[in-house]
């Protein structure tokens, strides 16, 4: 059991120090690397690092193990802000899972995916 | 077994959370795939009522129980106005990409990838139990 506060404090101590790390960044001039686990705590730092995208490039998933929703929409903004200015994202890369969840969402569609 | 935890109400607990799944994920052997479907839920329900009840108390209640068949979660967030789930909007993922705009998925998501979600409200609490059977490869 874990849910007396002393111990919860204890153990969000443990999981600050071994938590995972997102990031985002560029890998070339027109390529973008993804890596780590995108939940939504990453919104804010993904949101302004995407921002900064303003023509074409490959998103790379291959070091990425996980995305949810906030993800979703943030890739979406993104390509969607791109293709207003005749841009696009391409999207590889990605595992199964992830792959998964962007053909759910319709995104296969949306997006050029390899 | 079925443990309960605390989690403070703020988006940057989510990664907290996942961490404090993944324990379990590794103590029952829980395959990739499944703990993925998980997390996504765990992701969508919390961070909903992280958004959506501001003013309710300071912690968000989250019981994982597990069973040789199927993986439970459930969250209780105290102090709340009702959720209908049915009266969010509808998502049309076949939609053409100049008709849809970002954000509106997490529910539809969430419902895709677990076995079952169920919410109930009482008294200002309201409850989210999430089930996902184990052994069946539904997504």
């Amino acid at each position: 059991m874990f849910d007396r506060r002393r111990e919860g404090e204890d153990r969000r101590e443990e999981l600050e120090q071994e938590k995972p790390r997102f990031q985002i960044c560029f890998d070339g001039p027109q390529r973008v690397l993804l890596s780590g686990r995108w939940d939504a705590a990453q919104a804010e730092f993904a949101e302004a690092f995407l921002d900064t995208v303003e023509s074409s490039a490959v998103v790379d998933f291959s070091e990425l193990a996980y995305i949810a929703s906030d993800g979703l929409g943030l890739i979406f903004a993104a390509h969607k802000r791109l293709m207003d200015a005749g841009e696009a994202l391409k999207l590889v890369n990605m595992n199964p899972h992830i792959r998964e969840v962007f053909k759910l969402a319709g995104f296969d569609t949306i997006f050029e995916i390899e | 077994m079925n443990d309960s935890c605390q989690l403070p109400r703020r988006i940057a607990a989510v990664t907290e959370m996942h961490g404090l799944l993944k324990g379990y994920y590794e103590k029952h052997s829980i395959d990739d795939h499944t703990a993925f479907c998980l997390d996504m839920a765990a992701e969508e329900i919390f961070t909903n009522m992280v958004r959506h009840n501001e003013s309710a108390e300071e912690f968000i209640s989250m019981t994982v129980d597990v069973s040789d068949d199927r993986f439970r979660l459930q969250w209780i967030d105290r102090g709340v106005e009702p959720f209908d789930p049915s009266e969010a909007p509808q998502v049309d993922v076949d939609r053409p990409i100049n008709e849809r705009k970002p954000g509106g998925l997490g529910l539809y998501l969430t419902q895709s990838v677990v076995d079952r979600v169920t919410y109930s409200w009482n008294d200002g609490d309201m409850r989210v139990d999430v089930i996902k059977k184990l052994g069946v490869r539904d997504v």
